[in-house]
């Protein structure tokens, strides 16, 4: 009761400071007045009695600040005061503030909307129950592959058999392979994306589903009864989220299979890397078990698992390998010279975009390292320039922690707002963000902001007030009101250390300045390189799509492609050819091939890329020696073949390719000629190495050819529609997938270029930063030695050795910037090397490059400081001392 | 007229407490009862007398109201809170033990 009537009296005075003070004031006259009638009563004559009255009751002033003391919210009231005061003060400079509050919103904002897609994509876990129990299981192979530069390979079907059957670390196993599938609905035939998965799969995940059951053990049984399991989205856009639909049928791959379950959206299985072109897009619609082909170990499954409970990954995948070691010795098939490894399986689900994230996070991090030096810099400015203001107060008794204080409260008050202002950004900016960041990025419809990612803006901005905050009130402290006084503050020896403290504010800005703009030149330099690769084909204007074959089509497959080729070439302006390798896809299976090297076989492995006759033509590969394909070339006549440049300079450096022959696995007994050699092609990527090619007329070759190619001009959208009515019209099967070769090669290289722009436009934020920070550093000591010129200009020096001196002075700094930057920069570069294509972390141009940026930058800085500093006049510039 | 001694330190809250338990009184009429009451011995000083009333207040011991008084204007009256009554118990009990061990001292010294 007593505490609540203390808090309410307290918060009175507060709100009602001014009722407070005019009642005391009142009080206090009624005292007096009594007083001065009481004299007046007892026979004193006015003016006395009023002189009287005051003597006996003291120094009212005194007693009232006595009274207010009384009232407990000195505190409170002195900070409202500083922050009056603060307020009032920056409003005189509103520039300065401004600055401030938009560098600190901005750096914060950044910094936190970046935070939010780090933490989403490397830090939050995954969706599933215990998920760091889940793991990624791959075999290892004794060497590299050359196509994916890495030991790992996804298992076989029999191998993961073999250890769900032994007694592993893991309490569940699964495998999967993604699938598309022809679905026949009453519209017709559609092809959609699925998974073909054990139960072990589901188990290890541990989701439940919405509705039915999930895959279970008896399903993986070989020739078990085909059921489907659905995704939650397929259920609820095709089905109408109809619960009714358990055990009815969906006719898949023209088989009908009994619908079991649906799974929540939350089950979002990653798809494998390599196989997703050819698939439809977006997630898996559908889950079903493996198919005979699978199960015999014909494709590569993706395989997790959850380890015991109580176990580690290591610990499990380290039994897993003793079970393994066993199983490569019984000589299974698909096991031989393997072992095992594995990952988490968030690890592999961020996969090589973990260097990425970071590396967003630590370069918006020296962003906001400059900002920060900026804001100290500049609120020292202000500092100095209210050094005067200090002293008056010091000398009128202000205390010094009171100063210190007071500023304080000013670098808290900009900062607040600031990240008030940082908080909003991060909000916007966040979404902004989003739609700057590259597609490819993984787990990117999971970002949001988080509290998490809140408090990390709002920690920020308090560490910022706390280490900006100091450094002006230090220097206020230190001011020794007489020195301040005595002088207009210009020549202080505590302004020349604050001028000193600027200087070193700015060196530390250029040199970060320094090192992003290194980075941004290296990035910049090794986009531009990657993108000016040459391609080996005519990118521009050329679009895919798929479309899977039939037993029927694949049996005619002649007759069938020349069929589709002829009307796909009836729509205007379109040329088509059909093959087995888009290049640049990301997709290149190499295959055994055996060289006739004087009469031995010579064992080599080569992609083998199959086309119609027109595929050189249409896809605008040069024929370098030879000829191409002919439409001669029939499965009646001489087999015949085409090889890149890489492959006949590799195997026969002597240029005697033409004539050669050699076997391929299909046919060990028929010998392909060579008849040409082609230029090179990159099929796996742009910064892929060229690998050796041999081109096969399709007319020849016992492969589908299912990637369909069209040159067209006009609108692609358009164009990809006419072709997928001549699809409807000519196929059983519809159009798998479409894409258009150009946006295809963007999305590829998505990532670096999205690293490139943002630490691009980080180097600009930082230069312009770091042009502020030199700009306020040269013009706060051209106005403090504006006097000195004066003297120098009266005494005859020119102006252009005036100019030549503060230009010279800016470039001192910047030089001094520059060299520690580049010692930074240069330790550091080995870190940066994994983003850079053909160009070394210590490419010597770009430091140079670097170097230039800063010069100009101390240049433009130096630029109206020193044309202010040539246009001091001698005479008013003693005068006004 | 003789000098009114100075009050004993601490004792001005129980004075004041002790002069509104009866009736609110505005800071005149305290210090004036004050003197009166004691036959001119005790005289708050007036500086002092208003800071003590705004903490007794502060700390919610007293309320004030501003009302019509006897000054023939509103004037601001303090008068006790429940607490306040309680805290007079506490002051009185207090000085009781104090005046008699004092009154002891001086009577067996």
């Amino acid at each position: 009761m007593r505490r609540i009537r203390i808090l309410g009296n307290r918060l009175k005075s507060l709100l009602w400071r001014g009722k407070r003070e005019s009642e005391l004031d009142r009080e206090i006259e009624i005292h007096v007045s009594q007083l001065v009638k009481q004299l007046l009563a007892n026979g004193m004559d006015p003016t006395e009695a009023r002189l009287e009255a005051k003597r006996q009751f003291g120094s009212i002033d005194v007693a009232k600040e006595e009274c207010r003391d009384m009232r407990r919210v000195r505190f409170v009231e002195d900070l409202g005061q500083d922050v009056r005061h603060t307020i009032r003060s920056l409003a005189k400079s509103p520039g300065i503030a401004l600055t401030v509050v938009s560098m600190i919103a901005l750096a914060i904002g950044a910094t936190t909307a970046v935070y939010s897609v780090v933490e989403s994509v490397l830090l939050r876990p995954l969706p599933y129950p215990e998920p760091e129990r889940l793991a990624r299981i791959w075999q290892t192979s004794a060497k590299k592959f050359v196509r994916t530069g890495s030991d790992l390979m996804d298992p076989k079907a029999p191998v993961l058999f073999e250890w769900q059957n032994a007694d592993t670390g893991f309490e569940s196993l699964g495998a999967y392979v993604d699938s598309s599938f022809v679905l026949q609905a009453n519209a017709g035939a559609e092809v959609i994306r699925g998974q073909e998965a054990t139960s072990g799969v589901f188990e290890a995940l541990g989701v439940l589903p919405v509705l039915g059951r999930r895959l279970a053990p008896a399903d993986d049984a070989a020739g078990g009864s085909a059921v489907v399991v659905l995704s939650e989205g397929f259920w609820r856009n095709r089905l109408g989220g109809n619960d009714q639909v358990l055990g009815t049928q969906l006719v898949l791959g023209g088989r009908p299979h009994v619908v079991i379950g649906v799974m929540p959206a939350r089950f979002n299985v990653q798809t494998s890397e390599s196989q997703s072109l050819m698939l439809p897009g977006g997630p898996p619609q559908l889950w079903t078990p493996l198919s005979a082909e699978v199960r015999a170990g014909n494709r590569n499954a993706l395989v997790i698992g959850r380890v015991r409970k109580g176990s580690t990954i290591a610990a499990a995948t380290e039994r897993l390998a003793t079970v393994h070691a066993g199983i490569v010795e019984s000589g299974l098939n698909g096991a031989r010279d393997t072992g095992v490894k594995a990952k988490s399986l968030l690890d592999s689900a961020v996969g090589d975009v973990r260097a990425t994230m970071w590396f967003l996070l630590v370069s918006v991090a020296l962003v906001l390292v400059v900002a920060t030096v900026n804001i100290a810099n500049m609120l020292t400015a202000l500092g100095l320039k209210r050094q005067r203001e200090m002293a008056v107060r010091a000398a009128l008794g202000a205390s010094r922690s009171r100063l210190v204080r007071s500023v304080f409260v000013e670098s808290a008050l900009l900062a607040g707002v600031g990240g008030v202002g940082a908080i909003a950004l991060a909000w916007g900016g966040l979404s902004v963000l989003l739609h700057l960041l590259p597609p490819t990025l993984p787990r990117l419809d999971s970002v949001a902001v988080s509290w998490g990612v809140l408090a990390c803006g709002l920690g920020l901005t308090i560490a910022t007030a706390l280490l900006v905050g100091p450094l002006p009130a230090l220097l206020a402290a230190r001011t020794d009101p007489q020195d301040a006084m005595r002088s207009s503050g210009r020549s202080t020896t505590s302004g020349r250390t604050a001028n000193r403290v600027r200087a070193t504010l700015a060196v530390a800005e250029v040199a970060l300045a320094f090192v992003l703009l290194t980075g941004a030149g290296l990035l910049g330099g090794s986009y531009w390189r990657l993108m000016s690769v040459e391609r080996g084909f005519e990118t521009e204007g050329l679009a895919a799509m798929w479309v899977n074959p039939t037993r029927d089509t694949y049996r005619n497959r002649d007759e069938f492609s020349e069929t589709m080729r002829a009307r796909l070439e009836q729509i205007p302006g379109v040329r088509a050819t059909a093959m087995n390798h888009l290049p640049l896809s990301g997709l290149s299976a190499g295959a055994n091939v055996y060289l006739d090297h004087n009469g031995e076989d010579k064992q080599i492995n080569a992609i083998l890329s199959i086309g119609q006759d027109n595929y050189f033509e249409v896809m605008g590969v040069p024929i370098i020696t030879g000829r191409g394909f002919k439409p001669g070339d029939t499965r009646k006549g001489p087999r015949i073949a085409v090889v890149n440049q890489t492959l006949a300079r590799k195997f026969w450096p002597d240029g005697n390719a033409i004539g050669q022959r050699f076997r391929t696995g299909d046919d060990p007994n028929a010998w392909v000629e060579v008849v040409g050699i082609a230029g090179d092609i990159r099929h796996k990527g742009l910064a892929a190495q060229i690998e050796p090619t041999i081109h096969l007329p399709a007319t020849q070759a016992d492969r589908e050819i299912n990637e369909w190619v069209l040159r067209f001009r006009g609108n692609p959208a358009q164009v990809l529609q006419r072709a997928k009515e001549v699809v409807a019209a000519v196929s059983p099967l519809p159009v798998s997938r479409t894409l258009i070769l150009e946006e295809a090669i963007g999305l590829s290289v998505a990532i670096p270029r999205f690293r490139t722009y943002f630490i691009v436009g980080l180097a600009g934020l930082a230069a312009l930063l770091a042009l502020l920070g030199m700009y306020g550093v040269l013009a706060f000591s051209v106005a403090q030695r504006t006097r000195e010129i004066g003297v120098r200009m009266a005494l005859g020096a020119q102006a252009g050795e005036v100019v030549r001196a503060v230009i010279g002075s800016g470039m001192k700094l910047a030089l001094v910037g520059a060299g520690i930057g580049l010692v930074a920069a240069w330790s550091g570069a080995g870190l940066f090397s994994a983003f850079l294509f053909d160009v070394g972390p210590r490419h010597l141009a770009t430091y140079a490059g670097a170097l230039a940026g800063v010069m100009v930058i101390s240049c433009v800085a130096a630029y109206l400081p020193a044309r202010r500093a040539a246009g001091v006049n001698p005479v008013s510039a003693l005068k006004d001392e | 007229m003789p000098k009114p001694s100075d009050l004993l330190q601490g004792t001005l809250d129980l004075l004041i407490l002790q002069t509104i338990w009866q009736e609110p009184l505005h800071g005149w009429g305290i210090a004036k009862k004050i003197q009166v009451l004691s036959g001119e011995v005790l005289s708050v000083g007036q500086g002092s007398l208003y800071p003590a009333l705004h903490r007794l207040e502060q700390q919610g011991w007293l309320t004030a109201t501003w009302k019509d008084s006897d000054l023939g204007r509103p004037a601001k009256l303090y008068a006790l809170t429940r607490e306040g009554k309680k805290q007079l118990e506490r002051e009185l009990h207090s000085w009781k033990r104090l005046s008699s061990a004092v009154e002891l001292l001086i009577a067996s010294a």
